[in-house]
């Protein structure tokens, strides 16, 4: 693995394992962790609007290894982490700026979300309806009663949902999450064809 | 959870970029050791998108979530399939099915009789067919068939249909039948009608448009012609005759002169309409033009 932006260093798997030991003194529980807390700066990055969280938190998750690994000593690895990802995310910051500068790019009013995107409304609800068609009746059943309604009743529903399934609210909603994930890639699939 | 007062406010302010950065960052701090905070965030973040595909969130709120969020190409995935979801249920005529949790009888101990039964019935088959293959002559030609053959009894207790005819769908429904062994049906092609509406009109012109739609049309597709080309972006809006707003595209682009909109074929019935187009300037939507037109209903 190499540091991304540290310049030339590159980790040497004593260092990563060093690296790795302080988020647990267990290895799987650490590789857990890890895995964790890479998930978790994603979601930072991404909540902050960077398009490429992925690579973000890999640079920083590098970046505090490489520390690691030139025998920094770091006694809180995740404040560490946070730390990083805050320095990461100032010069993910200033490169979006120079790209703008470097293509000219006009600083556009306002994001708007295009729905459509390159299919038309009519040709999306069909393809929808065949991935959707291909889900078991169940989970068609579950993932629609999951999303019908106002705020309070959808609530409600969702409780309900959780309970006749005999699930925490928790897993429900990673439940439903996957099934979106699954109608997303068929969406993804079939409008491509 | 350490914090104080981290309510649902705070958290969804901090996932519309609304928060002062100090706050922000006093979140972020807890976020990588704190499961809780990560699942209430995560929470959040799936009912803002929600919302948003909903048409709920205040014209701020949408703007927010837009800058932030929504310029990522996931999330505005996400927005759209949730948006597609809710097309696909409104245009469904059936509530949501939130079954009652089965009793004890219900559950187990028909269950438990539906599978003894089920044995019962193909142990009774599997007996038949033995005694048919050990009793009845090999297959025989048709002309021959009958000719001398002792009648064999038929057990009236096979039932094993063979060809039973599925069930026909319910014109518009879309929601899936309550059998869990169904096997998923093929994916149904839409019926589409089509209307080509011309722009420049006025209401006192009178309603010259007319679309006959048959029950079985799942979308109406309808070219809006463009009197000029003055927006790269347009949203589409469709109102009833008492102006009631029934449905609105998501942002649309022009393809030549004209704008191309679907809309579900079950938010019609016989009467009056009328589509509002507007046109994207920088961020506020401005009203370009009103098609109107008729809809006649075949039954």
């Amino acid at each position: 693995m190499t540091s991304g932006r540290l310049n030339q260093w590159t980790l040497t798997a004593d260092g990563f394992d060093r690296f790795l030991l302080l988020f647990d003194e267990d290895r799987a529980a650490a590789a857990e962790r890890y895995e964790q807390v890479r998930t978790r700066l994603i979601k930072i990055f991404e909540w902050r609007g960077c398009a490429v969280a992925n690579e973000l938190a890999d640079r920083t998750l590098d970046r505090v290894a490489a520390k690691v690994d030139q025998g920094e000593e770091i006694r809180n690895v995740t404040a560490y982490c946070v730390g990083v990802a805050r320095l990461i995310h100032l010069e993910y910051l200033r490169e979006v700026e120079r790209d703008r500068q470097l293509f000219d790019q006009t600083p556009e009013a306002a994001v708007t979300y295009d729905f459509e995107g390159a299919a038309t409304e009519s040709a999306r609800i069909a393809a929808f309806e065949e991935c959707f068609a291909l889900l078991l009746p169940d989970q068609r059943r579950q993932l629609t009663t999951y999303h019908t309604g106002e705020k309070a009743e959808r609530i409600n529903n969702r409780k309900s949902l959780a309970k006749q399934l005999g699930v925490a609210a928790g897993s429900l909603r990673i439940r439903m999450f996957r099934l979106r994930q699954l109608l997303d890639e068929c969406l993804a699939r079939t409008l491509k064809e | 959870m350490e914090f104080i007062d981290l309510d649902q406010n705070r958290l969804r302010h901090f996932l519309l970029g609304a928060l002062p950065e100090a706050e922000r960052e006093a979140i972020e701090d807890r976020l990588l050791d704190d499961a809780d905070l990560f699942t209430a965030l995560t929470e959040a973040e799936d009912d803002l998108i929600e919302e948003f595909a909903r048409g709920e969130l205040t014209p701020e709120e949408r703007a927010q979530l837009e800058r932030g969020l929504l310029s990522l190409p996931a999330m505005r995935r996400r927005a759209e399939l949730l948006r597609t979801l809710q097309v696909s249920v409104r245009t469904s005529d059936q509530p949501p099915i939130l079954e009652p949790k089965p009793s004890f009888f219900a559950s187990r101990f028909w269950r438990f009789a539906a599978v003894a039964g089920a044995l019962i019935v193909l142990a009774g088959a599997a007996w038949w067919l033995i005694r048919a293959r050990v009793s009845a002559p090999r297959r025989q030609d048709p002309v021959t068939a009958g000719v001398n053959q002792p009648a064999t009894p038929t057990p009236s207790a096979v039932p094993l249909p063979v060809n039973t005819p599925a069930p026909e769908p319910t014109g518009g429904t879309k929601l899936p039948p309550v059998n869990e062994n169904e096997v998923p049906p093929p994916p149904t092609q839409p019926t589409v009608a089509t209307l080509v509406l011309i722009g420049g009109m006025t209401r006192g012109e009178g309603v010259g448009a007319v679309l006959e739609l048959d029950p079985e049309v799942t979308v109406v597709q309808i070219e809006l012609t463009l009197e000029s080309t003055d927006y790269r972006q347009y949203r589409a809006s469709l109102f009833d005759e008492n102006g009631r707003q029934l449905w609105r595209s998501g942002v649309i682009r022009p393809r030549g002169t004209a704008v191309t909109i679907g809309i579900p074929g079950s938010l019609f019935s016989a009467g009056d309409y009328r589509i509002k187009l507007e046109g994207l300037a920088g961020s506020q939507f401005i009203s370009v033009d009103n098609y109107v037109f008729q809809v006649h209903q075949h039954l």
